[in-house]
């Protein structure tokens, strides 16, 4: 007992200590569940928002975090982006060492004017101001404070105080703070407790608090939202851009704005106009003119990334396009849109978050989420998505890049949110045909023949349109999971189709691809396609699991066998069926050729975290079928 | 490889006859070739998406009365667009420098344009306008010109001019001849006016076309030129490209210029560049000024009489103390002392300091510099000091020197990490400098240990041990760095998905003096598979072998794996009871030419005992391209022996 009491005291005498030297960020002070496998500790992270007037808002961060090992060094470097709609005002920082003790201060020097230019972009108006430490003394702990002024209301900031998997939190703040009368939008996501309102005689604050955040491993395939934590998206009800004053409760109002920004900047030169005319004269069916006009705009347009003009939300007049022959894809979908109407085709815009793996809008909460444009053309039954930044893919074709996701129309009568176009298993194909020859001692000559249809042909498109040959071989190596083998020939072809298609036909040799102990030959039939790679496993998943694309492989081998050689054994019929799909592989003779048939088809869907052990347990099943050998003897 | 010439005033004369007669490319900015038009494919490389017609730069050293001297860059360029995937060339970047008022680049007089064949045969060109030519200040001191030709199309032209002026008239820009797409003809001419004197270098393989020198004046004029240039890619098992590619470099020699007082030497030979370095603050001076290390140096000293053990323990010292900052350099970045402070620095800053502790300890150790591997090789012949980017430090004892790298974690001391294993390095020594050899003396070595039990329904049962050492223990210290254990564990474990683990430990983690070892028991259900009265079983139950790394069947440059590999499985299965061995692989022992290369599998039964054992050594890391083909098969044939199986036979059932 008295031992005890002995401990008890020294702990409160450390305690004391530290903070009666008024050093609230030492080391010792953060709780051993929040170190626990963290890398950095957010001791403190404040984050105001205020609504000046409806033009004007500012945003103040402050925060100390503590870095614990190497890998939390980014934490001690600050980037604050802003661009010409917005303004640093300024920057402090303050590094402490492992007792909080302050070593150092960051000086005007210190900081950093760069560009935040992506490499592929011509011109933006963006910037960033970067500053930080160069510290290495783990543990210790570093205290930013700045300020941004930003003179459209459009955007209002997102919070998500732990997003970084390494970050344990202590304690984070978030404020809106609005005029009085005035009210805020969010939509808080991954569990954040509700705000607390208050309201004071000039202003109406908005209040979010987490505290004590162990850290949070990111699961694979998580949906998008899942693997930033708890936070709060909010949007503003109504916003000014560069003085367009704008609604932002519907999606319909936000549409409307958006139109309205883009709207009358479809003129087209005379010239071109009736170039475009002479294109679809004498065609009758809609479609073809569509195809005809995306064909010319692939053919006589390049996209080129230019962010500039009304905070990145307008367009360049299509005559910018029609003279220059390159533009972003607001730019080209608008002179695309302004092609199809001198046709007498309309058309709307629309705006979409593009990216293969990346997170839709929010559906439910209206505000401005999106990257990218394209053009919905609708027809009297269906609806035609083009996408106008890309070169190769037939018209109408919008695949992993922007398919099966929300888009928001921008029409006369405002935005409309609808869904682009999904693709189901068989828009998505792996046909393969493979005619092998086995000889007595194993050594084996393929010629292997694949169809790719849809998603499935996007890798194999753009390595057909965009590599070398040499590059090409070197990637159809990487391709296969056969031991020994080197490619003879090989060759790719296009197919014109609503859903890009590439052939793609490759002879190759195998030297020892059936193994001989004794006289008996092991054979494993699929060569060519098997699946060995398996998802990571999980003691305890906690999240859903998103399978992005459906799809369908089907393979047929024809194994023609030397003379003299025989199956001893062969295998019985795989049928494996689940949820996520189906798999099929079955072997038999005929005459002296061995035929090898397999199928499977995976559906794409956002699964339920209890049901990933079974995902995994499907693909292993998978991966030991595409294993199967049989036996062959002479 | 190289080659030099001096580009000296005085000795020019006699090439005067020489090049008289070098033809001349002239050509005219607007006036496209017809066939250039007309071309659909390239015939030197059809596969090309876009070709560099002509590539032709300009450069003079000029004066005048406002800025003194500077140098001006004229570069003229056509590239002809064959394929949509290069319509990315036609937008053009131009980085540029300012410093200062007085020491900064200007890019001017830019012009472009598009030439593309209509289908009615005519030609449409469209000019460059100043509202696609935009600056970007990238950071505070580096700007970037960025233009975009207008509607390219496949088989348009595109053509663009623009000058250079700068102050950086002793660091002239390089040429390079070669890219990553065919070059049909690239010249460089470069004028020089009386007073510099400049190194002119030579890399690559590729023959010069045109090779001439003239003087006129007070002026010397050069013109070299290279002509149907192959693209240059990027393989596997390449250190950097850029090793292969022709180019053309000038280092300052001397200036004799009318303000200066005689002739002002830049570095000559390697004894100068010794000199330079030494009395250098951010090198030879930096490494004297180590008063702070002095306490550190006295408790080093004191643990232990035996020099190796001091040297490690300082070596140790400053792994701890220091962590790098991951920049390669031969410089200091703010001095010693205020690295140490900040726990952090540069190569310089952490391997000078070890060499400053060690000389505080009372031990005689140097500096060494040398090239990385990503930096490219080194030429003894010209002593260059831009040509290294790296410091080690050197402790010469028992006859034998040790090379430090305190940059490189999880290497004992006297390994160096694979980066530096390029070639030679230089020990800077104001009496006995010296060239030191930085071939790898350890290996990627790892050794696995399988004791098996074999169950009658086909399962394998116990207990797995994997042994690393050298560099294969350094590569996964280095993983163990950046993610947890836990990680690690769960990286080790997804290699092998159908493995089931029951326990699974790694030892030595932290210890750069013992081999890494990660044990184990496992279960594994499906590696066996039985078919009637027979099992059958891969003889090893790794997946090292599952695949040759050499896919391509040619080579045109060496391969470089990093450092020599040492890799031994050995298995010992216990068969089922009521089984025997009736079929194992057969043994063979391959040997690469010149014995750089041995694999021997061996298997040998007892009772219910089977033993499989498989050996691959090889004795260096860089193969010519000349030895490709026999590694490649080699690779072939230890792949092919894993793949054999094992086949057991059910003994009562006969």
């Amino acid at each position: 007992m008295k031992n005890k009491q002995v401990i008890g005291l020294a702990a409160c005498w450390l305690i004391s200590l530290a903070s009666r030297a008024g050093e609230p960020f030492s080391v010792v002070t953060i709780p051993a569940e929040l170190s626990a496998g963290a890398s950095a500790v957010m001791r403190i992270h404040e984050h105001t928002f205020k609504v000046k007037t409806p033009s004007e808002a500012t945003e103040t961060v402050h925060y100390a975090v503590t870095i614990l090992n190497q890998e939390g060094k980014s934490y001690a470097k600050l980037e604050v982006p802003y661009s010409k709609l917005s303004k640093v005002s300024s920057i402090e920082g303050t590094l402490f060492n492992a007792e909080g003790k302050t070593v150092r201060r960051l000086k005007r020097g210190d900081i950093q004017d760069l560009s935040a230019i992506s490499d592929v972009s011509l011109f933006e108006d963006n910037r960033v101001k970067s500053a930080g430490f160069t510290y290495a003394d783990y543990p210790f702990t570093v205290e930013f404070r700045y300020e941004v002024t930003t003179y459209s209301t459009m955007t209002y900031p997102a919070w998500f105080p732990q997003t970084d998997e390494k970050l344990a939190l202590e304690s984070a703040t978030f404020q809106v703070l609005l005029p009085a009368g005035q009210s805020l939008r969010y939509k808080i996501l991954n569990r954040l407790p509700a705000p607390e309102v208050v309201d004071g005689p000039t202003e109406r604050a908005y209040r979010w608090q987490l505290k004590r955040q162990k850290v949070a491993d990111y699961e694979a395939y998580a949906p998008y939202y899942t693997n930033l934590g708890p936070g709060v998206v909010t949007a503003p009800k109504e916003f000014e851009l560069e003085a367009r004053k704008g609604q932002m409760n519907t999606w319909q109002d936000l549409g409307r704005f958006l139109y309205q920004l883009n709207d009358g900047r479809d003129q087209l030169p005379e010239p071109l106009r009736r170039q475009a005319l002479e294109l679809v004269a004498g065609e009758t069916d809609v479609r073809t003119k569509i195809q005809k006009i995306y064909g010319f705009v692939q053919q006589h347009t390049r996209y080129v990334s230019i962010q500039l003009g009304i905070g990145g939300w307008q367009t360049f007049p299509a005559s910018v396009v029609a003279e220059k022959g390159y533009g972003d894809c607001k730019a080209l979908s608008n002179y695309t849109g302004a092609l199809l109407k001198t046709v007498g085709i309309p058309s709307s815009l629309a705006l979409v978050v593009a990216g293969r793996n990346t997170a839709d809008v929010l559906p439910d909460f209206p505000s401005s989420q999106f990257n990218h444009m394209i053009l919905c053309v609708p027809l009297a039954k269906d609806t035609v998505w083009l996408e106008c930044t890309n070169p190769y893919v037939p018209a109408g074709y919008v695949g992993s890049f922007t398919g099966n996701r929300h888009a928001l129309l921008l029409t006369p009568e405002g935005g409309k949110l609808v869904r682009t176009p999904s693709y189901r298993p068989e828009d998505n194909q792996q046909n393969r045909s493979v005619r092998l020859r086995l000889d007595a001692s194993g050594n084996a000559t393929a010629d292997v023949r694949t169809t790719y249809t849809g998603i499935q042909a996007e890798a194999i498109e753009s390595v057909m349109y965009t590599a070398s040959p040499d590059d090409q071989r070197q990637w159809l190596y990487e391709q296969f999971r056969i031991p020994n083998f080197t490619i003879s020939s090989f060759s790719f072809q296009e197919q014109k189709h609503t859903l890009p298609t590439v052939i793609e036909q490759i002879a190759i040799q195998l030297p020892t691809c059936a193994t001989r102990t004794g006289n008996r030959l092991f054979f494993v039939p699929n060569q060519v396609s098997s699946d060995q790679i398996l998802p990571i496993q999980y003691d305890q998943r906690t999240s859903a699991f998103r399978l992005p694309s459906s799809y369908l492989d089907s393979d047929t081998v024809f194994c023609q066998l030397a003379p003299g050689l025989g199956v001893e054994h062969g295998f019985e019929p795989v049928l494996l069926t689940s949820r996520f799909g189906r798999y099929q592989a079955s072997v038999q003779m005929e005459g002296n050729t061995v035929k090898y048939i397999r199928r499977l088809v995976i559906e794409a869907g956002l699964y339920a975290p209890e049901t990933y052990a079974e995902y995994v347990d499907f693909r292993r099943k998978i991966a030991k079928a595409d294993r199967m050998q049989i036996l062959l003897k002479n | 490889m190289f080659s030099l010439r001096l580009a000296n005033y005085w000795l020019t004369l006699s090439c005067l006859l020489l090049s008289a007669c070098g033809f001349s490319q002239q050509l005219t900015f607007g006036q496209i070739d017809y066939n250039d038009l007309t071309m659909r494919m390239y015939p030197a490389d059809s596969s090309a998406e876009a070709v560099v017609l002509s590539d032709i730069g300009k450069t003079a050293i000029l004066q005048n009365d406002s800025r003194g001297y500077y140098a001006e860059y004229q570069r003229h360029v056509r590239i002809k667009i064959l394929k949509k995937s290069a319509f990315e060339r036609s937008t053009i970047t131009v980085p540029f420098y300012r410093l200062r008022s007085d020491l900064r680049e200007e890019v001017r007089d830019i012009q472009g344009s598009t030439h593309t064949l209509l289908a009615d045969g005519s030609v449409k060109v469209d000019q460059l306008n100043k509202d696609a030519i935009f600056e970007e200040r990238r950071t505070e001191k580096l700007y970037i010109k960025r233009f975009t030709l207008p509607n390219v199309r496949e088989g348009s032209v595109i053509e663009f001019t623009y000058t250079l002026t700068s102050d950086f008239v002793f660091e002239l820009r390089e040429w390079d001849f070669q890219r990553d797409i065919p070059v049909r003809w690239s010249q460089y001419e470069l004028n020089l006016i009386a007073g510099f004197e400049y190194r002119i270098l030579f890399q690559g393989f590729e023959p010069l076309a045109v090779d001439e020198n003239q003087s006129s004046g007070t002026m010397i004029h050069y013109r070299w030129a290279m002509k149907n240039l192959v693209a240059l890619r990027e393989e596997d098992f390449m250190a950097t490209p850029d090793n292969y590619r022709a180019k053309v470099w000038f280092e300052l020699v001397r200036t004799t210029l009318p303000h200066e007082i005689g002739p002002r030497n830049y570095a000559k030979k390697w004894d100068d560049l010794d000199k330079l370095l030494l009395v250098d603050s951010q090198f030879g001076l930096a490494i004297n000024r180590t008063g702070f290390l002095k306490e550190t140096a006295a408790t080093l000293r004191k643990q232990s009489a035996d020099t190796l053990q001091q040297v490690t323990a300082a070596y140790q010292f400053i792994q701890k103390a220091m962590s790098w900052n991951k920049r390669r350099a031969i410089y200091t970045e703010d001095g010693l002392k205020k690295a140490f402070e900040a726990k952090t620095g540069n190569t310089a800053d952490l391997n000078l300091m070890l060499v400053g502790l060690l000389r505080e300890m009372g031990l005689e150790a140097f500096p060494v510099i040398l090239s990385t591997k990503q930096n490219g090789t080194l030429s003894k012949e010209y002593p260059l000091l831009s040509r290294f980017d790296y410091v080690i430090a050197l402790v010469n004892w028992g006859g034998k020197d040790w090379l430090l790298d305190a940059c490189g974690p999880g290497l004992r001391a006297g390994v160096l990490p694979v980066h530096c294993l390029n070639g030679e390095g230089r020990l800077v020594h104001i009496r006995h400098p010296r060239w030191v050899s930085l071939s790898p003396i350890e290996k990627r070595r790892e050794s696995g240990q399988f004791l098996l039990k074999i169950t009658k329904d086909g399962q394998l049962d116990g207990s797995i041990t994997v042994t690393q050492s050298g560099y294969a223990a350094a590569d996964s210290r280095q993983v163990l760095k950046e993610i947890s254990l836990e990680k690690f564990r769960q990286a080790f474990k997804s290699q092998s998905p159908d493995w089931q683990w029951n326990e699974l430990v790694v030892l030595n983690a932290d210890s750069s003096y013992l081999p890494l070892t990660i044990k184990g028991h496992v279960t594994v259900s499906e590696a066996v598979s039985r078919i009637e009265n027979r099992l059958y079983l891969r003889p090893l139950p790794i997946s090292d072998y599952a695949k040759n790394p050499f896919k391509s069947p040619e080579r045109r440059f060496p391969v470089d794996m990093g450092v020599p590999i040492e890799k031994v499985y050995v298995a010992s299965y216990t068969l089922p009871e009521g089984y025997k061995v009736e079929e194992v692989p057969r043994n063979i022992a391959l040997a690469l030419p010149g014995n750089v290369g041995r694999f021997s599998f061996v298997t040998g039964v007892e009772g219910r005992n089977l033993q499989i054992s498989s050996r691959l050594v090889f004795s260096k890391a860089i193969f010519g391209p000349e030895e490709y083909g026999a590694l490649r098969e080699f690779y072939n044939q230890i792949i092919a022996k894993h793949a054999e199986q094992v086949v057991l036979k059910k003994t009562d059932e006969k």
